[in-house]
């Protein structure tokens, strides 16, 4: 049996040291932890037995470094240990079956960027975000040659022999183990060899990480056999492995080699937000801040406080990090808890500021804009490798903050093919994509904070809001929230607003939030990590109340204008919610709900208002029509309709059509505009000049 | 009491001191101390500090909401302080480790005592051996960097207060050992 020299004194006979760890071991409790593992891994037919290093620790302290230092002969003789552990409980489950056991959980993290030459060879545990896969593919690990030469005919053998298996390369047998010729030909039969899966995965530095104006750090991580498609691009993993080294493919010098990863475990993050350490610490200043009757307002005074006034939005922003809850019906479907806030304002009013603040204190925040990101950029793409020629599936930006928050500025700018991709992940929460044979589904759980610019440089009180931003009314109905920034002159406002500005300048450090974003991110992630808040009854009657009165308002009203939808709905339980969420409330009480419905009718008011009849109408947001709106253009259709029927020429003429519509009340703009449009849309056709006709 | 031993034992008061969170499992109503009232009420979690904590828990009133350390933290220590090999390498210790280490050992003797179970026997010893090779790791790392200013504010930020109190006094010993060997120039 091998051993390995551990130092000049002790040597340690690994095998039948962990053959005595699986048999032996008991866990505080007293039972045999791992002989229960290993029965279980039978009775499931799996071949991988999960050791907690701690454990190998406690048991062997000097094996347990053994095992960090030269993983992979420790490695190699545990599986030899457990295949006889295996055959001593099961023998008929060996047969044939290749063992392994996997380390996890190391007590060091060794962060990505501090890889280096020390750990080549070395057992490492690294945390990152998966962006890449490959397909899976089989690795040759016992190959099966033909030996055919003049003097002793064809015949079949194994390579290499026992005890070893095939490495990066597949090399040729110098000799033919049977005969001991060197000569004749030596013709390799894979699908006779014994084959294993085998995947490559791109491991990224999480964004939170990276350095401020760095590039985030990768590394290729090699997984094999019951280790390929645990994860997919977009999961958080810890992965375990053994840093490696493989030849620069781009550069053709020798000398230079690239680190790789020769994965033992992978192990995908279940706890979204994990990442953001809370020590008790934490959790003590989390809790006393919690304690403060006066919590929300320091929240809320803590975000961007170098911007001056923009309380509502500031709240929306707050509320939005925070998020409501996420449910999962019974029949598996799923309900956001994702707040969305869109910031539509006028140049210089800072929301490109608020956006960069939102994303820096979100746990999982990325900030990107319309003009720097394209559908693949946002949700996911498959890429080809230049070496290698192989297919990836690469993560996009809403995917990496899953669970988190992406603050996308400049939406407008967004060209229109790049923007419906975000439709799919701001309902559905997932990114589905088929491209290039790849057909995958990703998770999405994003919160979206946009901002954009009105369609005519300044936002025109005149008209509706989808006629001032230049954003599909399909995205703009997906937002929980919509606020409108118009920069007016407002005196008074003004003179705080110029003192407050002043004030950043001459004494910057007299600006300081109430709240340190570091802690305030902690906060968050303590929130969203822990907090579960149910809504009371009585809350859940004051929303409810608030719908009913609000859609009753609409039946009074005489054009009928949707006030409120189910949407509007469900986004003021996440914001009541997210409001109870706030101060570390396990329960939604009135007062959440107040604040939620308080919000939303700012909401409404500014966004969903129809300017022509001056009354609140969802439509606007929904259709991008108001209700009056669509009422004047079906009107308008008939009266088409009708002419067109009456004329002998077959159509409407445009002098004819003014006329009954002024009769009817409808102006002559809302007439030409609705031509317009029926004919961009092929509702309706020019006959002859100035001559309409309804396309059938 | 020397100065460097009433430091330890202010530190080991300040830790007695303070609050922790516990879980009230019985009813007691109201307790006064040192002008503090408490509530005992059955399922309410309130704050008391932790020597009243440790009676609580101990007549069977109140047990404490957050998981004290264990072997598995101090293992976790263990391995990354020999890991150590320079004082730039030296990670900081978790909150009143040592306090938390001792008390933990302290409570695994008075279950053995109780119960005598082999394998708590067996944890306490580990539980010693690794507590006594962190400490001794350390030690070398803090004597190590004594020598230069630059390594003793490299290594300041990761000692525990026990190590610091250690570090200060030995600082200040070898201030005046050096002040008081190097030559004195009279001016001309």
């Amino acid at each position: 049996m091998e051993t390995l020299r551990l130092d000049v004194e002790e040597v340690v006979d690994v095998r039948e040291r962990f053959y005595e760890f699986i048999r032996s071991f008991r866990d505080r409790n007293g039972n045999y932890k791992y002989r229960e593992r290993l029965r279980q891994m039978i009775t499931m037919g799996q071949r991988s037995l999960l050791v907690d290093y701690n454990d190998l620790y406690l048991f062997d302290t000097k094996l347990a470094r053994l095992l960090v230092e030269k993983p992979y002969e420790v490695l190699r003789q545990a599986s030899e240990a457990l295949k006889d552990v295996v055959e001593s409980e099961s023998p008929e489950y060996v047969e044939g079956k290749r063992f392994y056991v996997r380390i996890r959980a190391l007590p060091k993290i060794t962060p990505l960027r501090r890889l280096r030459g020390e750990h080549i060879g070395k057992l490492v545990m690294l945390e990152g975000i998966l962006v890449r896969t490959t397909p899976v593919k089989e690795k040759i690990v016992k190959a099966m040659y033909m030996h055919c030469s003049r003097e002793q005919g064809c015949h079949e053998f194994i390579w290499p022999p026992e005890g070893e298996v095939v490495g990066d390369i597949l090399e040729k047998p110098p000799v033919c183990p049977i005969c001991g010729s060197s000569s004749g030909a030596f013709r390799l039969l894979p699908e006779k060899s014994e084959l294993i899966d085998w995947q490559k995965i791109v491991l990224q530095e999480r964004p939170e990480e990276v350095p401020p104006g760095q590039l985030p750090r990768s590394i290729e991580v090699v997984l094999h056999d019951d280790l390929v498609d645990v994860a997919r691009p977009g999961d958080r993993v810890t992965i375990v492995g053994i840093v490696r080294v493989q030849p620069d493919s781009l550069s053709k010098r020798k000398a230079v080699y690239d680190m790789f990863v020769d994965a033992i475990h992978i192990e995908v993050s279940q706890k979204i937000l994990e990442e953001v350490v809370i020590t008790r610490e934490d959790e003590e200043r989390i809790k006393a801040l919690a304690r403060d009757p006066w919590v929300r307002k320091k929240i809320i005074a803590s975000i961007a406080p170098a911007i001056y006034g923009l309380w509502d939005i500031k709240e929306a922003i707050a509320l939005a990090l925070f998020g409501g809850v996420p449910k999962i019906t019974p029949d598996g479907v799923r309900i956001r808890g994702d707040i969305h806030v869109l910031i539509v304002g006028d140049p210089g009013t800072a929301k490109s500021q608020l956006l960069q603040y939102a994303a820096r204190i979100a746990p999982r925040g990325i900030y990107t804009t319309g003009k720097g990101a394209t559908a693949a950029g946002l949700t996911a793409a498959v890429i080809r490798d230049k070496t290698t020629g192989e297919y990836y599936l690469e993560a996009g930006a809403l995917v990496l903050a899953d669970g988190g928050v992406a603050a996308i500025d400049e939406i407008d700018k967004m060209r229109d093919e790049d923007r419906v991709a975000i439709h799919e992940a701001m309902e559905q929460q997932t990114v589905s994509i088929a491209k290039a044979g790849i057909i995958a589904k990703l998770n999405a759980r994003t919160t979206v904070i946009a901002a954009g610019n009105p369609r005519f440089g300044r936002y025109l009180t005149n008209r509706t809001l989808a006629d001032n931003i230049n954003l599909p009314v399909t995205i703009l109905s997906r937002f929980d929230l919509i606020f409108i920034l118009k920069d007016e002159p407002r005196p008074e406002e003004d003179r705080r607003l110029a003192q407050h500005v002043l004030e950043v300048h001459r004494e910057s450090e007299k600006i300081k939030p109430e709240i340190e974003p570091e802690l305030l991110k902690k906060y968050i992630s303590y929130a969203r990590r822990y907090i579960r808040p149910r809504l009371t009854p009585e809350a859940a009657r004051l929303i409810e109340d608030f719908y009913v009165e609000m859609r009753r308002m609409s039946t009074e009203s005489s054009e009928g204008a949707i006030t409120i939808t189910a949407r509007q709905l469900e986004a003021l339980i996440r914001l009541a919610e997210a409001h109870a969420k706030m101060a570390l409330k396990n329960e939604v009480t009135i007062e959440d709900a107040e604040a939620a419905i308080r919000l939303m009718k700012t909401f409404l008011e500014s966004a969903g208002l129809d300017i022509e009849s001056g009354r609140i109408d969802i439509d606007v947001i929904m259709t991008g029509k108001p209700r009056s709106k669509q009422e004047k253009l079906t009107r308008i259709m008939e009266i088409i309709e009708s002419l067109e029927d009456e004329s002998p020429e077959g159509c409407a003429r445009l002098k004819e059509i003014l006329k009954r519509a002024a009769a009817e009340g409808i102006e002559s703009r809302i007439v030409e505009e609705a031509l317009r449009g029926f004919r961009r849309d092929g509702l309706v056709y020019e006959k002859s000049v100035g001559c309409y006709a309804v396309v059938r | 009491m020397d100065k460097i031993g009433l430091q330890l034992r202010k530190l080991a008061i300040e830790y007695r001191l303070r609050p922790i969170r516990v879980m009230v499992v019985k009813d007691y109503g109201r307790i006064t101390i040192d002008g503090a009232e408490y509530t005992l009420n059955k399922g309410a979690e309130i704050e008391v500090p932790r020597w009243l904590a440790d009676i609580l828990e101990e007549m069977g009133v109140a047990n404490p909401v957050e998981r004290g350390l264990d072997i598995e933290d101090i293992t976790r220590v263990h391995f990354s302080t020999l890991n150590a090999r320079t004082p730039a390498e030296l990670e900081p210790l978790p909150r009143d480790f040592y306090m938390e280490a001792l008390r933990y050992i302290e409570r695994l003797s008075v279950r053995i005592k109780r119960e005598f179970n082999a394998s708590l026997l067996e944890e306490q010893q580990k539980a010693v051996r690794y507590l006594l090779e962190i400490i001794d790791r350390r030690l070398t790392l803090i004597l190590q960097s004594i020598r230069s200013p630059a390594s003793i504010a490299e290594i300041s930020s990761k000692l525990s207060p026990e190590e610091l109190v250690l570090l200060n006094s030995l600082k200040e010993s070898l201030e005046i050992w050096q002040k008081f060997l190097s030559p004195r120039l009279v001016s001309p």
